[in-house]
Order: C-alpha cells, then sequence, then structure tokens
C-alpha cells in the first residue's frame, strides 16, 4: 500500500515536472515563433534565398563605320573580410600598392575587425586580378564594376561627355552623348532571385522568381573618326601657331543635319575624367554664347534678300564714310569706305557701314522675325547634354543702334552651333534642319527659311568672299567654297576690349552641292587678332585634308 | 488482397527511388548550373578584355601615332590631274 502511494506521489511529480517543461517549451516556442519569429524567418530566407541585382550592360557608343567611340568595360573590386584576414595586413597592402599613404589606407581598413566588408581598391584589370588570386589570400574576394573605355582618349571628349557615379555609386552619364542619352544608355536592370543549398547551388525545384535584363541602347553616330580626329589634330596646332586661349571646329552636314565632327580644345580624356577640372567638362561648341562679328552678316544679308528690301546689286548710298546712328559713329574695320559699294562688295569687303544699310532697309521687327526663324535665340535642338542658348534681345525692344550692331553681328550673343546651323540653311538651299549626332530613322521637321534663290544669291556672295575677301591669301585655288571671316570684339564691363577678339570662319564647299558646312573659331589670337590671318587659314588647313576624303575635287 | 498490397509496395518503391533520383539530380544540375554561371561570368570578362584590347588595338588615334614611329606621313601636297591630261611622258 505505501509502495503504492510513492509511486502515485512520484507520478505526481513527474506530471508537475512534465508540466513546468511543457509550460517552459510552450514559452521559449512562443519567444521563437513570436518575438523572434521574423527576425529568425529573415536569417532562414537568407541562408536559402539568394537574390541578384542583374546589371545592364551600358549601350557602347559608335562611329559610321562601326568603330568605337566608347565601349563597356569591366574592372575589379577588391573586398575584404577583416574578420577573416589570416595575413598580416601590412603584406596584402603591399601586394595592393606602392603608395605608402595607400598601404596605410589599406592596413588601417584591414585592421577593423569589427566589419565583414571593406573595399580596399577599385579598377583592377583581369591580369591584376589573375594574380592577386594565384596568392591564396584568405579574406579577400573580388566584385565586378563596369567600366567604361574610351579608345580615343581626348579625340571627342567634351561631345562624348563620361560615365561617372552619383550618390548612390551607380553609373551614371555626365555631359555630351553620355549624359543626353544616359537612360536609353543604361538600360534596365534585372532581378534573379532563387532557392539555394548549403553549398550555394541553386535548387532546381525550388521557388525561383526573374525579371529579365534590358541591355542598354547602342548607338549608332554620325561622328566620323577620320574628320574629328583630323579636327583635333589640326585644332591643337592652329591653338599653338596662333597662340589663342581656346577653340572650336564643327562640320556638318548641311542636307541632313548630322554632325559629321566636332572638337573643342583644351578638351580631357572621358577615361580619366576625374584627373580633370569641371572647367574641361563644358562643350564650347554648344555651350558657350560670343558675339560672333562679320560672320553674322551672312545671315542678316540672306534676310535681306529674302524679304525683298535688297538685291545683289543694290547700291549703298550711305557707304562713303562713317555713319552716325544715335550719338555712336559706326566705322568699316579697316576704315577704308567704299561710295555706292553693290551688296556683294558689302559682303566681300565685310563692311560694317554697308550691313548697317541693310539693317535699316530690313527693319528691327523683320530683322527679329528672320533671326528667329533661322534658330538664333533658341537651341538647336542637338543631341546633347549641356547646350546653352543665349536669348535675343525681345521684339519691339531693339532700338536704332541695336539694330545697326546687330546687322554686322554685334550685341547679339550666339552659340558655335547656332550658327553653324543658320548658314547650313543657306548651304541647303534654304532650309533648316536640326544639328544630330546620334543617326535616326525618325523623320526630322525641316523648316524653310529663305527661298531657294535667295540662298543662292547669298551663296554667290560668300562665293566671291572667300575668293576676293581678305582671307583671299588662304583660298585654296580651284575649290568651290564659300566663306566669310568675323572678327568680333570682346564684351568686357559693358564695354569691348580694344585688343581681345573671337576669330572665326565659316564656310561650305562646294558651293553648288555642299557636302560639309565647317565652323572654326578661335578665341583670343595672340598672333593677330583677325580671323582672316588666324581662323581663315586654319579652316582652309582642315578643308584640305577633308576635301579628298569627301571627294570634293577642284573645279 | 496479397496481390493488391505487392502493387502497393512495387509503385510505392519505385515512386520512392524515382523521387530520390530525380532530388540527386537537381541537386546536381543546380551545382552544374552554379559552375556554368561562374564559367559564363568569367568568359563575359575575358571576352571584355579581348574586346577592349582589340578596340584599342585599332584605335584610330593609336594607328596614326604607330604609323608615325614606322616613319609614315600624311601627303603635304595633292596633285589634282585632269583626266585627258598625260601623268608621264615617254
Amino acid at each position: 500500500m505505501k509502495m503504492r502511494e510513492w509511486q502515485l506521489d512520484k507520478i505526481k511529480v513527474l506530471s508537475v515536472v512534465f508540466l513546468i517543461l511543457f509550460f517552459g517549451l510552450i514559452v521559449r516556442l512562443s519567444y521563437w515563433q513570436i518575438i523572434k519569429g521574423e527576425e529568425l524567418g529573415m536569417q532562414a530566407k537568407s541562408q536559402y534565398r539568394s537574390t541578384q541585382i542583374l546589371k545592364a550592360p551600358r549601350g557602347q557608343i559608335m562611329a559610321p563605320d562601326g568603330s568605337f567611340w566608347a565601349i563597356r568595360s569591366e574592372v575589379w573590386r577588391v573586398i575584404a573580410n577583416p574578420t577573416k584576414i589570416k595575413d598580416d595586413p601590412s603584406k596584402i597592402a603591399r601586394v595592393l600598392s606602392d603608395d605608402p599613404v595607400e598601404k596605410d589606407r589599406i592596413v588601417e581598413l584591414l585592421e577593423k575587425k569589427d566589419l565583414v566588408w571593406v573595399s580596399l581598391k577599385e579598377k583592377l584589370t583581369l591580369d591584376e586580378k589573375r594574380n592577386i588570386e594565384a596568392m591564396g589570400l584568405v579574406g579577400i574576394s573580388f566584385e565586378s564594376m563596369e567600366s567604361r573605355f574610351y579608345p580615343e582618349a581626348s579625340v571627342a571628349g567634351q561631345l562624348l561627355g563620361f560615365v561617372g557615379k552619383n550618390i548612390e555609386g551607380e553609373n551614371v552619364g555626365y555631359f555630351g552623348l553620355e549624359g543626353y542619352y544616359d537612360l536609353p544608355l543604361s538600360g534596365k536592370s534585372g532581378f534573379l532571385g532563387r532557392e539555394t543549398g548549403a553549398a550555394g547551388s541553386p535548387i532546381l525545384l525550388g521557388n525561383a522568381r526573374q525579371t529579365e535584363v534590358v541591355s542598354g541602347t547602342e548607338l549608332v553616330t554620325s561622328l566620323d573618326k577620320r574628320i574629328q580626329i583630323t579636327l583635333y589634330n589640326k585644332l591643337k596646332e592652329g591653338m599653338e601657331k596662333y597662340g589663342a586661349k581656346g577653340g572650336s571646329i564643327i562640320v556638318m552636314d548641311p542636307a541632313s543635319g548630322a554632325i559629321l565632327g566636332m572638337e573643342s580644345y583644351p578638351s580631357y580624356d572621358p577615361g580619366q575624367y576625374w584627373e580633370y577640372g569641371d572647367l574641361f567638362f563644358k562643350n564650347p561648341a554648344i555651350s558657350d554664347s560670343f558675339e560672333p562679328g562679320s560672320i553674322f552678316k551672312v545671315i542678316v544679308m540672306s534676310s535681306a534678300l529674302d524679304a525683298g528690301v535688297i538685291e545683289p546689286d543694290s547700291k549703298c548710298d550711305i557707304c562713303d564714310g562713317p555713319v552716325k546712328v544715335d550719338k555712336y559713329s559706326i566705322e568699316t574695320w579697316d576704315r577704308k569706305y567704299f561710295p555706292d559699294s553693290e551688296m556683294t562688295d558689302v559682303i566681300v569687303h565685310s563692311d560694317n557701314v554697308g550691313m548697317t544699310f541693310v539693317g535699316q532697309k530690313l527693319g528691327a521687327d523683320v530683322l527679329y522675325d528672320y533671326l528667329d526663324k533661322f534658330g538664333i535665340g533658341k537651341p538647336t535642338g542637338i543631341d546633347l547634354q549641356g547646350e546653352a542658348s543665349p536669348g535675343l534681345r525681345k521684339k519691339g525692344t531693339w532700338n536704332i543702334v541695336d539694330l545697326a550692331t546687330a546687322s554686322f553681328g554685334q550685341g547679339v550673343a550666339t552659340t558655335p552651333i547656332q550658327i553653324v546651323r543658320a548658314v547650313s540653311a543657306i548651304a541647303n538651299d534654304g532650309i533648316l534642319t536640326t544639328p544630330r549626332i546620334v543617326t535616326t530613322t525618325q523623320k526630322e521637321e525641316n523648316v524653310r527659311v529663305i527661298s531657294a534663290e535667295s540662298a543662292d544669291e547669298i551663296t554667290a556672295m560668300m562665293a566671291q568672299a572667300a575668293k576676293n575677301g581678305e582671307a583671299k591669301w588662304t583660298n585654296l585655288r580651284g575649290f568651290k567654297v564659300a566663306g566669310k571671316t568675323g572678327t568680333a570684339q570682346i564684351p568686357i564691363a559693358g564695354h569691348y576690349d580694344d585688343e581681345k577678339t573671337n576669330a572665326s570662319f565659316i564656310g561650305f564647299a562646294p558651293y553648288d552641292k555642299p557636302k560639309f558646312v565647317m565652323l572654326v573659331t578661335l578665341r583670343e589670337p595672340q598672333s593677330s587678332p583677325w580671323a582672316s590671318e588666324t581662323a581663315a587659314p586654319l579652316w582652309y588647313s582642315v578643308a584640305k585634308d577633308i576635301f579628298p576624303y569627301l571627294g570634293i575635287h577642284p573645279e | 488482397m496479397k496481390k493488391f498490397k505487392y502493387i502497393l509496395i512495387v509503385v510505392f518503391a519505385v515512386f520512392a527511388a524515382t523521387s530520390v533520383f530525380l532530388t540527386i539530380e537537381a541537386v546536381a544540375t543546380g551545382s552544374q548550373i552554379s559552375k556554368l554561371n561562374l564559367e559564363e561570368g568569367m568568359l563575359m570578362a575575358k571576352q571584355g578584355e579581348l574586346r577592349e584590347s582589340i578596340v584599342r588595338g585599332i584605335s584610330m588615334s593609336n594607328l596614326e601615332e604607330k604609323s608615325k614611329e614606322l616613319g609614315f606621313t600624311s601627303a603635304t601636297e595633292i596633285v589634282y590631274i585632269n583626266e585627258n591630261e598625260g601623268v608621264a611622258a615617254r
């Protein structure tokens, strides 16, 4: 009987123990399930699920001949897990760098044992990566990084732009084509999420989720490498020869608006953009505004011819001396005067008084309308990031002095690309096109600015100017060139600098069926202030190389 | 009834064997896919490297420099000849 009681007590004790254990288990399980459930679930997920962002390869930029202006390339980042490092940090630092400061930085990073991911070095080539891998350093691994390679280095640097990082560390295109076409070039990243085994291999029967990568678009440009390299070399030579502070050359096909070449100097290598200052990134050919000077006369003259206020043989009845406009006296650039000169002579002699006569005939409002139609004062719409557009003075606010100075290209601000576009309209029988770098199948809407007859008349005047104007000494005999020089004083603090000028030459060839329009601008040339002695010879020097390439022969 | 039992055992055995076989296959294929992914990554990197070296090699700026080193120069003067003109006298 005693035995039975003892057994019953034992059972009771055991029941209580089991009950306590059971409640303990319930409490513990509730803790894992309810309180820590989410955290542990995440940990478990991270063990059996792998997620991967599939980066879209950036599109390449190509020349019309299929060669490359910019390609994607791959470089590597060396990363370390300091908690797993077994080798001496200074030994690893020696492998990665020769620079003592850099070595100290790497050692410092490797000694941070509370971190599991540190970036030690970036932009390693595949060979460099292999060499380090062969050393078998524990705790060191590599991450792939997309990079950009520009095979022609500084050639077309400002036009191409570069790829840098944004604040989130993502690749972003800045300036030029890289900036303008950043979205289509970038493509769309994909995503891959799947279950993996203990070894990291995917489990095929598990759940998988995938979003496909959309690769970046390949851009085919009209930028001809041969022309572009000629522009780069010639501009560099010209800058040294004439001691200019800066310069740009633009070559455009007037019929299609395709930019065949565009170079500015000083330039930079987009593949090494971090070695240059911000000032280099801006493309002066589209971003710098300048007073065009006498090259603007062809636009004003063509407007007057089209408006019917003058004819090529109209006589200037105020050209016998300086002309007074309000309180200002307008003179010719060489103080030579040609009484009763015809309009062709006004262009050939680059006569400011003659152009004042034309401006007066045209009137401010009509001139404004024509300038607006030629695209002066508004963006050209070129597919490059960073285009500036200095505005025209508002219609109806022009006084007689504004009208007179604008007629010979002073007091108005333009960009080189605006001038090229406007003169291309003259070369293209009066039809204005939109300058484009990337070849597109989309049909652009072209607008007639002046009649074909007016375009022919101004072309004939420009041909005479090239043959008999102040730059005639540099003219290439036999070639059908229509051109005009422009020397503009530089406005500084409300007045014009006496010595500093911008020298330009705009022309196209052959004038009866133009294959290209080219503008050369030199900022503050030192050897001579005159365009006829700087920009014009540089124009012909470039043209001499381009003529045979484009199949242009002498008459 | 006994016959049905045998059939059930056989079906179960086949099912179990197939299931084990498929699981092994899936794991093996998963590991193979993982290896192939790794290999693809390496090949892509190599392709990128080769493409870069080809593009560097055919870069016009580089070719121009190389041609100068080899003694080639651009023509300084171009002579245009009329179709009707003789180019060499006897």
